[in-house]
């Protein structure tokens, strides 16, 4: 019985996020074109273009609504090119990995309220409740991701690919650090590594218990490494068009290519549900959704929060990508191993001293503005520095 | 020296079970050596391709021999998706391990080896060793793999080496292999099957309760004996069960609203203070009273969590991990961080010496 209803849950929540993925794709193209001050796509409803279906619609665009279905399908019917000098096994695993890895990911988040000891009798909206080890299993996943990215560049046979996935594999095992990091102070907080019990805890604390009150610095930490994990474009180095042609993915084509892109896409919402959970709460929302609010639909009325948090992650992860210059790699490297790790550590050992003496947890949010306020004046000073020292060279 | 007849012959039950003990050994040895046959033919080596097809049907017959000695009912029964599970990984990963080491490209040796780790992994998940399945994934697949992966890629460049081609010594290898594999399996085999059933994930209620816990230990306190648990056959036996279970319980106090918290986690603090000075001064009556103290509290924070019995071992289960290496292991703890440190110091030590010396 539970097993049937496991095996459900997983349908629904697969399907519906590879429907949402195809969605966010037109959302990240709006979004695009709003920042660009164009229309962006508007034209495709849902007649994609086919005579007999434009006459059952009347033709109305529907604001561009079709414009994924016919994507999907363009992608699907595409030539399945294989380029002659690649390594034909790896070729093909290499986005099957992507997928893999990036739906399983999701296994343990939970995306509405969950069963807590408070109340025993909810029914758990997450695809393997309970699981103890919680965010250390999403983390495990998303590190076998890097292998999609380094396969893929590798059995390409391409040097542009390469060099993609070999600046990937680095990227990605370097910002694994500060993440870990980041999400260590929050399981100490809640004593949990478990992801229901942490918005369960934020919950019964209520507006004021989210974490993101006594950690913003981690958050912030987080927030950047993870971005950098999804390789989204502050961060997008495997596949800079100017320098690489197309990164890793330059020789994929078709499905393929698609189901790189749909990896991409379902990292991205994994990333925002846990930002949503590890620092804001979650499911829960003051007055609306409370831990104990029982009017009809309040169980409806949690998911929606936790998504709406989520979609509003996302949405910010579009702006970025639209309003930031992408990163030198040595930058990036530097901001993984130079900024981002020492402020993890500072953090981490704040947290602890707080945790030891059973400080309030309000002191966590001074010790977190003066960490940042202090990175940001030490880097000031130093990238300062720096530029005199290049000055002088160019004069001499 | 002379040996007389008689030492041979032996009286006949004794004999009858001799017998019977080497042919349970052959069974046991047979899919080994049809294994290492097929790994032999396996390897690779300038021989040509028909060898291929014989040695993967050895493969598979050792693979089914094996499974047949295997499932002779000994444990307990499990439920069929779990056996389907431990089948799966298993196969995947003596599979994956073959193919490793028989593999002429060494990136795909690297991800069959990723494939070892992964199923490995999965048999871990199965013995309910969730933490341990996950950091191995980390640590293993998602670091050291991917590392080796980066080294190999940036090295081989243009074709195979030699030394990819063709093995060196696979005869002995193989024949070291099934020796020591073969010495494991004899060893494991006289051990016999393990006399109590084994605690695991099938039998969850069969973990004592945290009262059956303090129960026990308090009955062997009054009878004289130490309040050590010595018989016990757990995964993650505690040393000293009662302070085991005094830390659960001070932890289960933390989920109580504040006021209860504090209350709750002060009285657990003061029996395991009672306990563990009883301990030192070896006084059985405030022993008792410590337990006493912890199966009160155990009491009422059962009648607050929802009544049902508190487990000992399942519930926190990265806590009580955590538990364990820093209580009871800390000094392997500690010693294996200060090695990595001292490994990471040289590494960056030698780095820089180079840097210099090319500079």
């Amino acid at each position: 019985m539970s097993l049937l209803v496991t095996f459900v849950i997983i349908v629904v929540v697969m399907t519906a996020i590879l429907g949402i993925n195809s969605y966010l794709i037109l959302l990240e193209r709006k979004t695009a074109a709003w920042i660009q001050d164009r229309v962006g796509p508007n034209r495709v409803g849902f007649d994609l273009g086919l005579p007999f279906l434009k006459r059952l619609t009347g033709g109305f665009h529907f604001w561009g609504l079709g414009q994924p279905i016919a994507d999907g399908l363009k992608f699907l019917f595409k030539e399945q090119v294989v380029p002659a000098h690649v390594d034909k096994v790896l070729y093909f695993v290499a986005p099957c990995v992507a997928v893999i890895t990036a739906l399983l990911s999701f296994a343990v988040v939970p995306f509405g309220p969950t069963p807590t000891s408070a109340n025993p009798d909810v029914f758990p909206f997450v695809i393997a409740p309970n699981i103890d080890i919680g965010i250390v299993f999403v983390f495990a996943v998303s590190s076998l991701a890097v292998y999609a990215i380094i396969l893929g560049g590798w059995a390409s046979n391409n040097k542009y690919s390469m060099i993609g996935a070999l600046r990937s594999s680095a990227q990605i095992i370097s910002y694994e650090i500060p993440l870990g990091l980041s999400i260590l102070v929050v399981a100490m907080m809640t004593g949990s590594l478990n992801l229901e019990k942490i918005v369960a805890r934020q919950a019964e604390d209520g507006f004021f218990g989210w974490n993101i009150w006594f950690q913003p610095l981690a958050w912030l930490i987080f927030f950047t490494a993870a971005l950098a994990e999804t390789n989204r474009l502050p961060f997008d180095l495997p596949e800079c068009e100017q320098e690489l042609v197309g990164g890793f993915h330059t020789e994929y084509s078709a499905i393929k290519f698609v189901m790189f892109f749909l990896g991409e896409y379902t990292h991205m919402i994994t990333v925002s549900y846990l930002t949503a959970i590890l620092f804001f709460g979650g499911w829960h929302f003051p007055f609306i959704a409370e831990g104990d609010s029982t009017y009809p639909g309040a169980t409806a009325v949690k998911i929606l929060v936790l998504a709406g948090k989520a979609a509003l992650f996302i949405f910010f992860i579009m702006v970025l990508r639209w309003s930031l210059p992408r990163f030198r790699y040595d930058q990036l490297m530097r901001l993984a191993w130079i900024v981002l790790i020492p402020l993890g550590l500072l953090n981490l050992v704040f947290a602890m001293f707080v945790r030891h003496w059973e400080l309030s947890r309000w002191w966590l949010l001074p010790i977190s503005v003066v960490l940042f306020v202090a990175a940001g004046l030490i880097g000031t000073l130093v990238s300062t520095q720096e530029k005199r020292v290049i000055g002088h060279a160019h004069q001499a | 020296m002379m040996v007389s007849w008689t030492e041979f012959a032996m009286p006949e039950p004794l004999l009858a079970s001799r017998l019977l003990e080497w042919q349970r050994i052959i069974w046991i040895l047979l899919p080994l050596a049809v294994g290492m046959i097929a790994l032999w033919l396996l390897l690779p080596q300038a021989r040509p391709a028909r060898v291929l097809i014989s040695a993967l049907i050895a493969g598979v017959a050792a693979l089914i021999v094996g499974s047949l000695v295997l499932l002779r009912p000994t444990g307990p029964t499990v439920p069929w998706l779990f056996d389907a599970l431990f089948w799966i990984f298993s196969v995947i990963a003596v599979g994956a391990a073959t193919a490793m080491i028989v593999q002429r490209n060494p990136v795909y040796s690297t991800l069959w080896f990723a494939l070892v780790v992964l199923s490995t992994s999965g048999l871990f998940l199965l013995q309910s060793a969730w933490f341990l399945a996950a950091a191995t994934i980390i640590v293993y697949a998602g670091a050291i793999v991917v590392t080796f992966l980066f080294v190999i890629m940036l090295a081989q460049q243009t074709g195979l080496a030699p030394y990819d081609c063709q093995a060196r010594e696979p005869l002995l290898a193989c024949v070291a292999g099934f020796v020591l594999l073969a010495a494991l399996q004899y060893a494991l085999h006289r051990a016999g099957p393990p006399s109590a059933p084994v605690q695991s994930f099938a039998q969850p209620r069969q973990l004592p309760t945290v009262r059956q816990t303090l129960e026990e230990a308090r009955l062997r306190v009054q009878t004289g004996e130490s309040p050590d648990d010595v018989g016990k056959s757990l995964y993650l036996q505690p040393k000293q069960p009662e302070s085991f279970v005094g830390n659960i319980l001070f932890q289960l106090a933390e989920t109580l609203p504040p006021v209860e918290r504090k209350q709750e986690r002060d009285l657990c603090e003061g029996a395991n203070a009672r306990i563990s000075r009883a301990r030192l001064t070896e006084n059985r009556e405030m022993m008792v009273e410590g337990l006493d103290q912890l199966m009160a509290l155990s009491r009422r924070l059962e009648l607050r969590l929802g009544g049902t019995p508190l487990s000992g071992i399942k519930q926190p289960h990265v806590a009580s991990l955590g538990q364990s290496l820093y209580g009871d292991y800390l000094w392997a703890v500690e010693i294996a961080g200060t090695l990595l440190l001292v490994a990471t110091v040289g590494a960056v030590i030698i780095a820089l010496r180079r840097k210099e010396e090319t500079a």
